[in-house]
C-alpha cells in the first residue's frame, strides 16, 4: 500500500487508532462513541463547563455542537480532546496485555476440561502454572498497571512502563496476588512483548519530529508494541490490527500535520497550559516550547532499569488530573479519561473493564470513581 | 482634487453637504450563516519568528519571509467548526442603509478657511418593524413608517480631509472608522453563549485557573448597548499586526524608561517583575485598537436602536421623500435560486477559507474606499514574470467617486493597486499557510448587498461546487470576533502564552533577571537553565 499524504488518509489513520481494540467507534457524524452503549465520548469545555461530544475531524463534516479532535496540531497548550486521545493511546498497551494474557490463561485453564490448546506455543509454556487463581489475580490487577506509555518531554522519548515488575506495586497487592504469580505474569509480558530477558521498559522511541514530538513518539511506540504483540493479540485477544498499514501511516505524520493545518479547533484550555512567569522567563535560548507550555515536572525518571521507588508519582502520557471527562456510565470525576469503562457489551469482550480511572498518578492515591458506574479497576471480566 | 458633487442612489458618488438618504431593502432569504471566528494558533515558531525576527515585532512581521512563514501567516485562522446562526428572524426583516454627508469648517480664520473636512457616514442594519406601509408598498408613492426602529449592525465613516502643504490644500480620502456593531439580539440566534472575543477581552477576562473569570464583561447577552468591533480585526494579518503593535508599545514603554531611565510606577523595580501589570498594559493597548462601545458617529449612537422619526429630526434631508428609497429585492439571490450557494455548515477548506475571505474583503474593500469590487485572484500568477499572483478586476466603484470620469478613473486605479497589494499581504499568505495549495478566487463585493466568494484550491477539485454568500447589510454575521466560551478560553490562553513570552524575553531578561528572579549580570541568553527533572509531563 502506498499511502498518499492526504487529509483523508490522516483521518483514516486517526480513526483506526481511536477504534483500537473496539472500545470506541466513530459514527457517521464523526462522533466518537463507546462501543459498550453507544454513548458519545465527551469532554467538559467552555464556561461554565458543559459536556460536549468529541468528533473526529473529517473534510466535509458538518459544523455542530461538538469538540473537534485534530491531533495533528502543534500549537502551544493542551486541549482536553487531544489529551484524551493521547491518554487513550498511552493506556492501550496495558489493555492489550491484560486482555490477551487473561484470555490466554482462560484458555489454558479450560485445557483441563479438554479445550485442546496444549499445542499452542504460548499456552504450552505456562500450562502447568495456569489455574483459576491466576485468572482471578490477573483480574484484580488494574489495566494501567500492565503497561502505560510515558513521554519524556526533555528527551522527546516515549517509553513503555509495566508496573508489575516493581516491588512497590507488588507490595500493595501482596494479599491479592501470590508471589509466584508475579514471576509468571512478568514472563508472559516479556514473551508477548518479545523483549527477551529485558524489561518492558526497554521499549522506547525517541522522536525525530520537531513539529509534534509527543504524538510522534507515542504513536511510534504504540505501533511498535502492537507489532510485537500482533500474534497473541490476534490469537487470544481477538484484536486484529493492520500493523503494516499503521506503519505506513507513521511515515507520513509530518505530511498529515501539514495537510490538516487548516483545521483549527480552538480548544486549548488554561488549566492545561501552565504558562507563567517561571516558564516565560527561562532564558530565550532555551527550547521555546518548553519555555511556554511547561507542565508539571514528574519528580523522578522512569528510565530503563529504574527501581520501583523511582517511578513513584509519575504519570502516563496524556494523563489529565482533576479533569472531568464524560465517559460511559457518567462523568469520570477526578480521574483520567482513558479507555473508559465499557459497561455493557463492547465489541471485543462484553465484560471487559479497562478501569483506567485514577485520582492522580499511578501510586499513592486512591482509585477514582466513575459516577453511576462500577468502581474502576476492580470490575470483573 | 476634483470637486465632488451629486449623490447617486447607490450611495456612491459625490459629496453634498447636509445630504442624507436612506434605502430600505425588502427581506431576502439567506442560508444559515456560520460564525467562524479567528482562533489564535500560537506555536513555538510563531513566537520565535515574531519576537526574534527584528528590533520590534512589527518590524518582524513586516519582513516578507517572516510574514509568509506558515507559523506566522497561520497564527490567526478561522475556526473550522463554527457556530451556526439561525437566520429565520433576519430573513423576514427589512434591512436598510443610511448615508449622511457632513461638512465641518476646517482651518477657520486662516487664508485656507474655505477648505472643509467632508465626512460621509454610512450605516447599515436591520429594521425592527415594517418600514413601508404594506398598503402603499407597491404604489408609486409608498408611505414610510416613522416609528420603524433601526438596529445598526455596521457603521463606517469616510472623510475627505484637507491637508495643507506648500503646494496648497491637498485633499485625501481617509477611512476614519469601520466597525461591526454587536448587540445582545445576536445571542438569540445562536445555539450557545456568545462572547465578545476581541484581543483585549480574551486576555483580561481569561483566568489561568478557572477559565473566564469575568465572563459577564464579555458576554453578548450582557451587552446593554451595542459594542463596536473595529473591522480591521477581520483581516488576519492586520489583526496579527495590531497584536504585535500593542506588544511593541508596551515593551517600548518599559525600554524607554528602563533601569537607567526615569523611575515610574511601571519601571519601579518592585513592579517590573509583575507580569500582570505588563499584561494589563498590553490589554489596554489592544483595547484601543480593537473595540469601542457607545460609539457616536454623526450624532447617532451606534449601539442603540434609532427610529426613522429621530433620524428625520437629526437630518432634515430625510424629510424629503426623494431621499428615502425602497428597494424591492427578489426573495433569494440568483445564485441561491439556482441552488448554487454553498452550505456554510460544511467543514472543509473551501468553506472555511471562503468565510475568511468574505470577512476580510469587507474590511479591505472599505479601507480603500470601494463601494463595489468584483475581482479574481489566482495565487499561481505568472511565475515567469515574477508576479506572485494574478489580479483581474471586472468592475469597481468608489464610495466617494468624482463626477469627472478621468478623475474617477485615476482614483480607482490608485485604490485598486493599493487593494491588490494589501490583498497579497493580508489575505493570500494566510490562505497559502493552510497548506491546501495554490488557489483561485473570484469575489464580488457590494457594500450594500452581498459578498459572493468562489474560492477553489487546485489541489481540491472535489470541493468545487457552490459559492459562499454572506450578507453585508447584516454584517455582524460575518464578524470574526464573536466567539463561543470554548473559543474565548482558547484565544485567551494563546494570547496569554504570547504575552508571557514577550514579557519574559523583552522585559524580565532586559532588567537583569534570570529565570528564577535573581539578579544576574552575566549573559542571560546563554545562562544555564536550571536543572530540572528529566521527565516532564503535560
Amino acid at each position: 500500500m502506498d499511502k498518499a499524504m492526504t487529509s483523508e488518509n490522516a483521518y483514516q489513520f486517526v480513526k483506526s487508532l481511536v477504534e483500537l481494540g473496539g472500545i470506541y467507534y466513530v459514527d457517521n457524524e464523526q462522533i466518537i462513541r463507546s462501543s459498550a452503549d453507544d454513548s458519545p465520548k465527551g469532554v467538559r469545555v467552555g464556561t461554565p463547563p458543559v459536556s460536549k461530544p468529541i468528533a473526529l475531524f473529517k473534510v466535509g463534516m458538518k459544523a455542530g455542537d461538538y469538540v473537534a479532535l485534530n491531533p495533528f496540531t502543534d500549537i502551544l497548550g493542551e486541549s482536553k480532546e487531544r489529551a484524551w486521545f493521547t491518554t487513550h493511546l498511552a493506556l492501550f498497551p496495558g489493555y492489550a496485555l491484560k486482555h490477551s494474557i487473561y484470555k490466554m490463561v482462560e484458555l489454558g485453564v479450560s485445557e483441563s476440561k479438554g479445550g485442546g490448546y496444549k499445542a499452542n506455543k504460548f499456552i504450552s509454556k505456562w500450562i502447568e502454572k495456569m489455574d483459576q487463581k491466576l485468572l482471578d489475580e490477573i483480574d484484580r490487577i488494574p489495566t494501567k498497571m500492565w503497561g502505560v506509555i510515558f513521554y519524556d518531554k526533555s528527551k522527546k522519548t516515549a517509553q513503555l512502563q509495566c508496573n508489575l515488575g516493581y516491588e512497590e506495586f507488588r507490595e500493595e497487592y501482596k494479599n491479592k496476588v501470590r508471589k509466584s504469580s508475579w514471576v509468571i505474569l512478568c514472563d508472559m509480558i516479556r514473551t508477548f512483548l518479545q523483549t527477551g530477558s529485558k524489561k518492558p521498559e526497554s521499549i522506547m522511541y525517541e522522536s525525530i519530529l520537531l513539529s509534534m514530538p509527543k504524538l510522534d513518539a507515542i504513536m511510534h511506540l504504540l505501533v511498535d508494541i502492537l507489532k510485537r504483540m500482533e500474534v497473541p493479540l490476534k490469537e487470544f485477544g481477538e484484536i486484529e490490527v493492520d500493523v503494516k498499514t499503521l506503519d505506513e501511516h507513521l511515515t507520513h505524520l509530518e505530511a498529515y500535520r501539514e495537510s490538516l493545518r487548516w483545521f483549527s479547533s480552538a480548544t486549548t484550555s488554561p488549566d492545561a497550559n501552565t504558562s507563567g512567569v517561571e516558564n516565560a522567563t527561562i532564558p530565550w535560548s532555551q527550547d521555546i516550547a518548553n519555555a511556554t507550555v511547561g507542565g508539571s515536572f514528574a519528580p523522578v525518571t522512569p528510565t530503563q532499569g529504574a527501581s520501583s521507588s523511582e517511578i513513584a508519582g509519575a504519570m502516563p502520557a496524556g494523563i489529565i488530573v482533576n479533569e472531568n471527562f464524560v465517559g460511559v456510565g457518567g462523568v469520570v470525576t477526578g480521574g483520567i479519561g482513558g479507555l473508559g469503562v465499557p459497561a455493557g457489551g463492547p465489541v471485543v469482550n462484553p465484560n471487559f473493564g479497562c478501569g483506567v480511572v485514577a485520582g492522580a498518578g499511578l501510586y499513592g492515591s486512591p482509585m477514582g470513581e466513575v459516577a453511576g458506574a462500577v468502581p474502576a479497576g476492580i470490575r470483573p471480566w | 482634487m476634483e470637486e465632488l458633487t451629486g449623490v447617486m442612489p447607490g450611495m456612491s458618488g459625490g459629496f453634498s453637504n447636509g445630504n442624507a438618504c436612506i434605502i430600505f431593502y425588502s427581506p431576502r432569504i439567506y442560508g444559515t450563516q456560520v460564525l467562524r471566528p479567528y482562533s489564535y494558533n500560537i506555536t513555538g515558531n510563531t513566537i520565535d519568528k515574531l519576537a526574534c525576527g527584528g528590533p520590534t515585532m512589527k518590524d518582524a512581521i513586516s519582513k516578507k519571509d517572516i510574514a509568509t512563514h506558515p507559523d506566522v501567516a497561520g497564527a490567526i485562522q478561522p475556526t473550522a467548526n463554527g457556530t451556526p446562526l439561525d437566520m429565520a428572524a433576519a430573513n423576514q426583516s427589512w434591512t436598510f442603509t443610511l448615508m449622511v454627508d457632513i461638512a465641518s469648517p476646517w482651518l477657520a480664520g486662516s487664508a485656507l478657511s474655505g477648505a472643509q473636512a467632508r465626512r460621509r457616514i454610512i450605516m447599515s442594519g436591520i429594521c425592527l418593524d415594517e418600514p413601508v406601509s404594506p398598503i402603499t408598498r407597491y404604489s408609486g408613492y409608498p408611505t414610510y413608517n416613522d416609528d420603524c426602529h433601526l438596529r445598526i449592525t455596521h457603521a463606517s465613516e469616510i472623510a475627505l480631509d484637507p491637508g495643507v502643504s506648500p503646494a496648497g490644500v491637498n485633499t485625501k480620502a481617509i477611512i476614519r472608522s469601520d466597525m461591526d456593531i454587536i448587540d445582545r439580539s445576536m445571542q438569540k440566534d445562536a445555539p450557545e453563549d456568545l462572547y465578545i472575543g476581541t484581543p483585549d477581552k480574551v486576555l483580561t477576562c481569561n483566568d489561568n485557573k478557572s477559565g473566564i473569570s469575568t465572563e459577564g464583561l464579555a458576554a453578548v447577552t450582557n451587552l446593554h448597548q451595542g459594542a463596536g468591533i473595529i473591522s480591521n480585526l477581520k483581516s488576519p494579518v492586520s489583526h496579527l499586526r495590531q497584536l504585535c503593535m500593542g506588544l511593541d508599545q508596551q515593551v517600548g514603554l518599559y525600554e524607554a524608561s528602563g533601569p537607567l531611565g526615569v523611575a515610574n510606577p511601571i519601571t519601579d523595580e518592585r513592579n517590573v517583575f509583575d507580569v500582570d501589570q505588563f499584561k494589563s498594559g498590553v490589554a489596554s493597548e489592544w483595547s484601543q485598537m480593537s473595540s469601542g462601545t457607545n460609539y457616536t458617529t454623526g450624532g447617532i449612537k451606534t449601539g442603540q436602536v434609532v427610529s426613522l422619526r429621530t433620524l428625520k429630526s437629526m437630518y432634515p434631508a430625510l424629510t424629503n421623500p426623494q431621499n428615502i428609497y425602497k428597494m424591492e429585492l427578489r426573495p433569494m439571490s440568483d445564485v441561491m435560486t439556482a441552488g448554487g450557494v454553498r452550505d456554510q455548515m460544511i467543514v472543509d477548506p473551501k468553506t472555511v477559507y471562503s468565510s475568511m475571505v468574505a470577512s476580510a474583503i469587507s474590511t479591505l474593500a472599505i479601507n480603500f474606499g470601494f463601494d463595489l469590487i468584483d475581482f479574481s485572484y489566482d495565487s499561481n500568477g505568472d511565475q515567469f514574470s515574477g508576479n506572485q499572483g494574478s489580479f483581474q478586476v471586472r468592475d469597481c466603484r468608489l464610495i466617494m467617486q468624482p463626477s469627472d470620469p478621468a478623475a474617477a478613473k485615476y482614483m480607482c486605479a490608485n485604490a485598486l493597486e493599493m487593494f491588490r497589494r494589501q490583498l497579497s499581504i493580508d489575505l493570500v499568505p494566510t490562505i497559502l499557510a493552510s497548506n491546501n495549495g495554490q488557489f483561485q478566487m473570484h469575489v464580488n463585493y457590494v457594500r450594500n448587498g452581498d459578498t459572493v466568494v468562489d474560492l477553489n484550491f487546485y489541489d481540491w477539485p472535489s470541493l468545487s461546487g457552490g459559492v459562499f454568500e454572506a450578507p453585508n447589510r447584516i454584517s455582524n454575521t460575518g464578524t470574526t470576533s464573536v466567539v463561543t466560551g470554548q473559543q474565548f478560553i482558547h484565544n485567551g490562553n494563546m494570547l496569554d502564552v504570547l504575552v508571557h513570552n514577550v514579557y519574559g524575553k523583552n522585559v524580565r531578561n532586559q532588567f537583569g533577571v534570570t529565570a528564577f528572579g535573581q539578579q544576574d549580570s552575566g549573559d542571560l541568553l546563554n545562562a544555564a537553565a536550571p536543572e530540572a527533572p528529566s521527565v516532564q509531563l503535560f
